[in-house]
């Protein structure tokens, strides 16, 4: 088979963080390679440095027997790499034809859009990939999650792409919808264009894959013909990592169940979950991005409504009209996003921490006990190490972990029983990394509930007492003890039993 | 990362906070008038200057309090509210013959009354402030006009009343010690010091972070646009006290001004950040600024000018200081 696209010695490093490190592998002509890794294992920088999102630190690529060192996406797009990303750009309210040929539009020899050959040109495309041709005069917004796909992948192809890249395109599509991706993928592949699938779910490999790749912690970890994929290898590959050993974690001590959901749906998202966290211990919950981890969280916390279902806070019902509700009931919350839930942007770090207590830092007339709070404020900062040269320094001029400790702060600070934490280390510092989840280990040994949503697998592993997996809305696992360890949630995440 | 101590402001903090700059400028007017003008530091013209400053500077506390809501936080409305809610109080006064007083109260509720109808429509609908307040900029403003077939009302010369407008204490008008000080005072205060203040900075820096925080966004939001219709109301009864008539276009082109005073004052237009002791000193550049060209006999329209200048003087002036400290 003729190499298409050749990668060598491929590394890119974000700050001090490595996220691809070393990764080379040669993708024939008309040859489907699947890429394979946890959730940060590098594959969506390793398909944005090929698509000329990101400049390579280091390492040499080969497209159709010319070096490829695209300066940009459109660059990298005039070669031939055309990229579906698993989310996906458009204007919404623009027609799919008008989206097909944005800034490529057919023109007359008056210099205006030959509107007629566009459409010409939609319609045997379409034909071509076997999608509805009513779709084309469609607005965008109006198409359904799989048809904007669909849309999206003819558009990528009908830029003579020699390489495809498709990241996780199924994990919104239906089994209908998904076996058509497959037969275009097919169509493609057998016309010479090399396909690069990134996917999570095992079942599809054998349909979309000549060949797979993984990737762990940046690093190729194997490269093997589709005909030895069987799953054990793959995962073997996959895990196999040192938890994080920094953290030191005594024995836990369960006491009362404190929250309890029974049978808990929330429409689109969540399906019939069960989950129990008791007071002292720290319960994980690990997923892929988009299994109802985060909505979960958001439903217990009052801001989603569930449709079905039962919760319990120390044993009595809880039904949330609202985050305050929640927070009355000793439920706090740290949401997974810091820059756009979290942070108020323009206000000091005081402020900040206590943003969530202020009402118990009040005297008459609703002034501020400012003694107080610029105590309670001054403790955290020297509790959690946040490095704020004063109580009125801006928040915006702490660096992210830092911004996130004092989040954790405003947390902390309410004294919860119940204590939810949504990605707390997501993009920080390993120190200060450590040194959160050190304490939200001790915080459950001082007798909360906190139950971690992460996609940091070695992270759950080393603070977890006990780890649920949700896949696809529903509880997959729930794995303690012996039974915990980082196989059995890759097994249970990916829907893969011995 | 920032370590070590830093000092609590460092001086280019100071010279970059927007009141600084305003002080300055305040008294750099002051210093300029005085030379073009020979009267301009007489007693009764500093009086007749802040009569002037009253009406508006309520305006703009109220458009102040609403930009800093944020979520594009605006209110066009209040030239318009002002215009009918003074119109109500004169219909209150002399057709009604209710004492002026009593229907200057009726007249702030009534205020506030307006100000709901945005809130609603921004807060609890989720429609844009811009095209809401825009909306009601029209459809106050012909009412006011409809109601009084585009004449004028009076009624107002009782019971004292015109000492709220035309009389003055030490020295101050009436209007500024009693109502436009108190009131100030009041904002600056709760903007300091309370919940309310802290409350106000979290919605409109961040909508999203205040409710996790268990802030209920909507109804805070809500009463912003009340306070601003009531404290338009609050103007035009201060309006009705020294003209002693209520004309439907008493407030027409006031919103703008509002605006502008609320910006220059260091209100950032996107909410959250700003000091309402810094409108209180813009409100002294303007009224310090159009007094004095009007007394140097300089027209309107150049006067309109000028206060443009000023304007993005002192933005350009923020740009440049703040690229400086960041770069």
């Amino acid at each position: 088979m003729r190499p298409i696209l050749s990668v060598s010695g491929l590394s890119k490093s974000f700050g001090a963080t490595a996220a691809v490190t070393d990764v080379g592998f040669t993708l024939g002509a008309g040859e489907r390679l699947a890429v394979l890794g946890e959730n940060g294992a590098g594959k969506s920088t390793l398909i944005k440095i090929v698509a000329g999102v990101y400049p390579p630190d280091g390492g040499e690529m080969v497209l159709d027997g010319a070096p490829h060192r695209p300066a940009s996406p459109g660059t990298a797009l005039a070669g031939g790499v055309s990229v579906v990303y698993q989310e996906p750009s458009f204007f919404p309210r623009l027609s799919v034809l008008e989206n097909l040929y944005v800034g490529r539009e057919p023109r007359d020899r008056a210099g205006q859009v030959d509107w007629r050959r566009m459409r010409g040109r939609g319609e045997e495309l379409f034909r071509r990939l076997d999608v509805p041709v009513e779709l084309l005069t469609r607005r965008m917004d109006a198409l359904s999650l799989a048809e904007q796909q669909l849309a999206l992948i003819a558009r990528a192809v009908d830029v003579e792409a020699k390489v495809l890249i498709l990241d996780e395109p199924t994990s919104i599509l239906t089994d209908a919808e998904v076996r058509r991706l497959f037969l275009i993928v097919q169509r493609l592949s057998e016309a010479g264009v090399g396909v690069l699938y990134i996917t999570h779910r095992f079942e599809e490999l054998e349909h979309v894959a000549d060949r797979f790749i993984v990737l762990k912690d940046g690093r190729l970890a194997g490269d093997l013909p589709a005909s030895e994929a069987d799953h054990d290898r793959i995962l073997e590959m996959m895990s196999g990592r040192p938890v994080n050993a920094a953290i030191s974690r005594s024995p836990a001590r369960p006491g009362r169940v404190m929250l309890e959901t029974s049978g808990l749906t929330v429409p689109g998202a969540v399906s019939d979950v069960d989950l129990t966290v008791r007071g002292g211990e720290v319960v994980g919950l690990y997923g892929l991005v988009g299994a109802g981890r985060t909505e979960l969280a958001l439903t217990v916390f009052g801001v989603l409504r569930p449709s079905a279902g039962t919760m319990r806070v120390d044993g009595e019902p809880h039904t949330p009209r609202g985050p305050r509700d929640a927070m009355a009931r000793g439920i706090a919350y740290l949401p997974e996003d810091r820059k756009t839930l979290g942070i108020f942007p323009g206000m000091d770090t005081l402020s900040n921490i206590t943003a969530v207590k202020l009402p118990e830092l009040l005297g008459r007339l609703g002034v501020i006990r400012r003694a107080e709070e610029r105590e309670l404020a001054t403790s955290w900062i020297d509790r959690l190490r946040i490095k704020a040269p004063s109580p009125a320094f801006p928040v915006t001029g702490l660096s992210g972990g830092h911004q996130q400790k004092t989040l954790f702060a405003r947390q902390l600070a309410t004294e919860p029983k119940i204590l939810i934490l949504d990605e707390p280390t997501r993009g920080i510092d390993v120190a200060t990394k450590t040194d959160i989840q050190q304490r939200l280990v001790e915080v459950a040994r001082d007798g909360t509930a906190v139950l971690v949503v992460s996609s940091d697998l070695p992270e759950l592993l080393a603070v977890s007492d006990r780890v649920y997996v949700m896949r696809e809305g529903r509880m997959a696992a729930e794995l303690s003890g012996d039974d915990l360890t980082e196989d059995a949630v890759l097994r249970a995440t990916m829907g893969v039993h011995r | 990362m920032t370590t070590g101590a830093l000092p609590r402001r460092s001086l280019r903090d100071r010279v970059s906070d927007r009141r600084v700059f305003l002080a300055v400028l305040v008294v750099a007017l002051g210093a300029l008038m005085s030379l073009l003008s020979p009267y301009f530091l007489e007693v009764g013209n500093l009086l007749a200057m802040t009569q002037y400053g009253a009406v508006i500077g309520l305006l703009a506390l109220g458009q102040s309090l609403v930009i800093l809501g944020g979520r594009g936080g605006i209110d066009l409305s209040v030239g318009s509210a002002l215009s009918l809610s003074g119109i109500v109080m004169g219909l209150l006064a002399q057709n009604l013959g209710l004492s002026p007083w009593l229907a200057a109260l009726v007249t702030v509720a009534f205020g506030a009354l307006l100000g709901s109808v945005n809130g609603f429509m921004v807060a609890r609908l989720g429609l844009p402030p811009l095209i809401v307040t825009l909306s009601t900029l029209f459809l106050y403003g012909a009412l006011a006009q409809v109601l009084t077939h585009g004449g004028q009302l009076g009624g107002f010369g009782r019971e004292g009343f015109a000492a709220l407008g035309q009389s003055a204490i030490l020295g101050v008008p009436a209007q500024v010690l009693l109502v436009l000080a108190p009131m100030f005072a009041l904002a600056i205060w709760a903007q300091n010091r309370t919940a309310l203040g802290r409350r106000l900075h979290q919605i409109g820096t961040s909508d999203r972070a205040a409710a996790l925080a268990g802030i209920d966004v909507n109804k805070l939001r809500f009463r912003l646009y009340c306070a601003s219709g009531a404290l338009a109301a609050l103007g035009a009864v201060v309006t009705n006290a020294w003209l002693l008539t209520a004309r439907p276009s008493a407030g027409t082109g006031m919103e703008l001004q509002a605006i502008t005073i609320a910006v220059l004052g260091g209100i950032h237009i996107f909410g959250g950040r700003g000091h309402l002791s810094g409108v209180l000193l813009a409100l002294a550049v303007v009224v310090v600024l159009s007094w004095g060209l009007q007394l140097a006999q300089v027209g309107n329209s150049v006067q309109t000018g000028i206060l443009g200048l000023v304007l993005v003087g002192a933005a350009l002036l923020n740009n440049l200081i703040g690229r400086r400290a960041s770069g």
